[in-house]
């Protein structure tokens, strides 16, 4: 037992012992490779080259809700929703009695370049949207959005709120032009039109290059640093890698949609001001009507918490439950503490707000 | 070409500056921070020392398109492009990709210039940090402690300087430049490329869009089938209403005349 006067070690030999846990660490690490997604098994639902609709079908039969759709961003992919069955988004869902239903843009390739944002929710998010309805007598959708997915479910949301039961947005921006938005300033002065000449999509690279480059001594020097931590203890260590990979493992973006999002949503804040169109139609946020539930993070680096509340000003549902959440980004989809009190909130509010007789009725 | 700045082999300059600090094997917290320091100055001059060396190898190339060099301007790939061009068009293009990548180096200069200001903020707050520990008697402790300092101290520094105007604008300019440095190559490959009977840009755009076209369809017809489908739904769900409310069918109900 070490008594309360006892020194620590001198620094030379501390680093030497990190560099050896590093070492063990990662022969640890190596071990456990290759390390897949410990989700639940999904079809196929629908394709819709590049995108596709992925089904998760409801644990019992007894269904006691209706379907779920969930609008994932373009820039990550979808299973981050249901990395591991602790911490899985999907599996609350699916456990509860919903068929769950995921948006995941898949793939662009160079000929998906000129896929732009009205696109995307004109006519891919439409389509999944009736489609699932079609599926399924007719109900009306508890729609979700995450990110930027959730931008995309609210515009659904307020130019077809008849399909639309429930909307929950997960930390998607609707006020572009919040004081804290980094990534509006960084956008500011960037000419949309100049990606015409890029030599294609987007490399997922340089997007997470500048996503890293907003917090690189969290995500590159203290992440590795501390990873010598997880050595003992394998869940962790597993963890921490397919979250590693999951953080790299973007696809790449179509021009279109890039030019389109950053003109109209981060330049323009046409959404949040009542100025986007979309196929000849205004997007007007007073038309969501139907249950709101809106969460954010409040140490949010990339959507700051007020890009996502503005959504609560705008709407004009009469029945709308703010979920903050004291965290980051990240935290809001994976942490302990959001599996704890953020997605079983969010379950309580769709037995109150998303049911399946509600949504049949309503149709 | 990100925010994050990267050392020769990609590996980020922090993470290289502290492995290179603790390989120093440092006697204390002082001596550490110190070699640390070092490192990742060493690391920003070496990423100076590479843009400078890639400007000088690339505008000496694009010289060579100018015909300002005399190898390229033997090569055979040069003759086909002026073939495929007047004099007069090849000087313009190549003028107008010399000038685009002028332009791109001016910004990466100027974006590498604030990405050093913010390396060297976060170091200097760092050191300050450490000062004011050991001047209050309670120095980092150990490697956890010191390490835990300079993520606390150097954070606040390098998000003044990515939250400041200058930053925003050398990060929009140089993205900017970029994309018209690449357009700029576009405009002069295009040329020669239809002169060597090779697919030009152009036209693999002119083919995905034709392409995606098709797909467009495919997708939007599979909308309106669902949105039938969906409409048929409602119908049969009106008649169902209708029957319950009036005891019969109303598609095959006959239509009551007046034969008043």
């Amino acid at each position: 037992m070490t008594g309360p006067e006892a020194r620590p070690p001198p620094l030379a030999e501390q680093v030497l012992e990190r560099g050896h846990e590093m070492r063990t660490t990662l022969a640890r690490a190596a071990a456990m490779l290759p390390l897949r997604p410990d989700g639940q098994a999904a079809e196929t639902f629908m394709e819709l080259p590049p995108a596709r609709i992925l089904r998760y079908p409801a644990a019992n039969a007894g269904r006691a809700m209706a379907p779920v759709l969930i609008i994932y961003s373009m820039i990550n992919r979808p299973y981050l929703l249901d990395l591991q069955p602790r911490r899985s988004v999907i599996r609350h869902l699916t456990q509860a009695g919903a068929d769950v239903y995921v948006l995941d843009w898949g793939e662009p390739a160079a000929l998906d370049r000129d896929l732009d944002m009205e696109e995307c929710i004109g006519e891919f998010v439409r389509t999944a949207v009736s489609a699932i309805r079609a599926a399924h007598e007719g109900s009306r959708l508890n729609v979700a959005g995450i990110c930027q997915g959730g931008t995309m479910a609210v515009c659904h949301a307020a130019l077809h709120p008849e399909s639309v039961q429930s909307l929950a947005n997960f930390a998607g921006p609707v006020d572009f032009h919040t004081p804290d938005n980094t990534l509006w300033r960084l956008t500011r002065d960037l000419d949309p039109e100049l990606l015409a000449h890029s030599p294609g999509n987007l490399p997922s690279a340089a997007l997470n290059a500048v996503f890293v480059g907003l917090k690189p001594l969290r995500l590159l020097d203290q992440r590795y640093f501390a990873m010598p931590e997880l050595c003992r203890d394998d869940d962790a260590l597993a963890d921490f890698l397919r979250m590693e990979r999951w953080m790299y493992d973007s696809p790449n973006q179509p021009a279109a949609a890039v030019r389109t999002f950053i003109r109209d949503f981060y330049q323009r804040n046409a959404l949040y001001k009542g100025e986007l169109r979309i196929q000849g139609r205004s997007v007007d946020l007073r038309a969501i009507t139907m249950p709101l539930f809106n969460a954010y993070a409040r140490d949010d680096h990339l959507i700051p918490a007020a890009a996502a509340q503005a959504l609560e000003r705008r709407a004009g549902s009469n029945s709308i439950h703010s979920q903050p959440f004291p965290g980051g980004h990240l935290g809001l989809f994976v942490s302990a503490r959001a599996h704890r009190e953020v997605y079983p909130r969010y379950l309580e509010w769709l037995h109150s707000h998303g049911s399946r007789a509600a949504a049949m009725a309503a149709r | 070409m990100g925010a994050a700045a990267e050392a020769r082999d990609g590996t980020p300059v922090f993470v290289e500056a502290w492995q290179q600090a603790l390989n120093e094997e440092p006697a204390d917290a002082d001596s550490a921070a110190e070699h640390f320091s070092a490192a990742v100055q060493q690391s920003l001059r070496r990423m100076r020392e590479d843009t400078q060396a890639g400007v000088a190898a690339l505008d000496g190339a694009l010289a060579g398109l100018r015909g300002q060099a005399t190898g390229l301007s033997e090569h055979w790939l040069t003759d086909a492009y002026h073939t495929a061009r007047t004099g007069r068009e090849n000087a313009d293009a190549a003028e107008a990709l010399q000038t685009a990548f002028h332009d791109y180096v001016q910004a990466l200069i100027a974006y590498q210039t604030e990405l050093s200001r913010s390396v060297e903020a976060g170091l200097e707050a760092f050191q300050t940090a450490l000062a004011e520990r050991k001047h209050d008697g309670a120095p980092p402790a150990d490697l956890t402690e010191l390490h835990a300092l300079w993520i606390e101290s150097a954070e606040p520094a390098y998000e003044q300087v990515l939250n400041s105007r200058a930053y925003a604008g050398a990060f929009a300019a140089l993205h900017n430049a970029a994309m018209s440095f690449a357009g700029a190559a576009r405009e002069y490959a295009q040329p020669l490329l239809e002169a060597l009977g090779m697919p030009s840009r152009s036209e693999i755009d002119a083919m995905h869009r034709h392409m995606s076209d098709i797909r467009r369809e495919r997708n939007r017809s599979r909308r309106l089938e669902s949105e039938v489908a969906l409409l048929r739904q409602e119908v049969e769900a009106l008649r169902r209403e209708l029957r319950e409310t009036t005891g019969g069918d109303p598609a095959t109900r006959r239509p009551q005349t007046d034969r008043h």
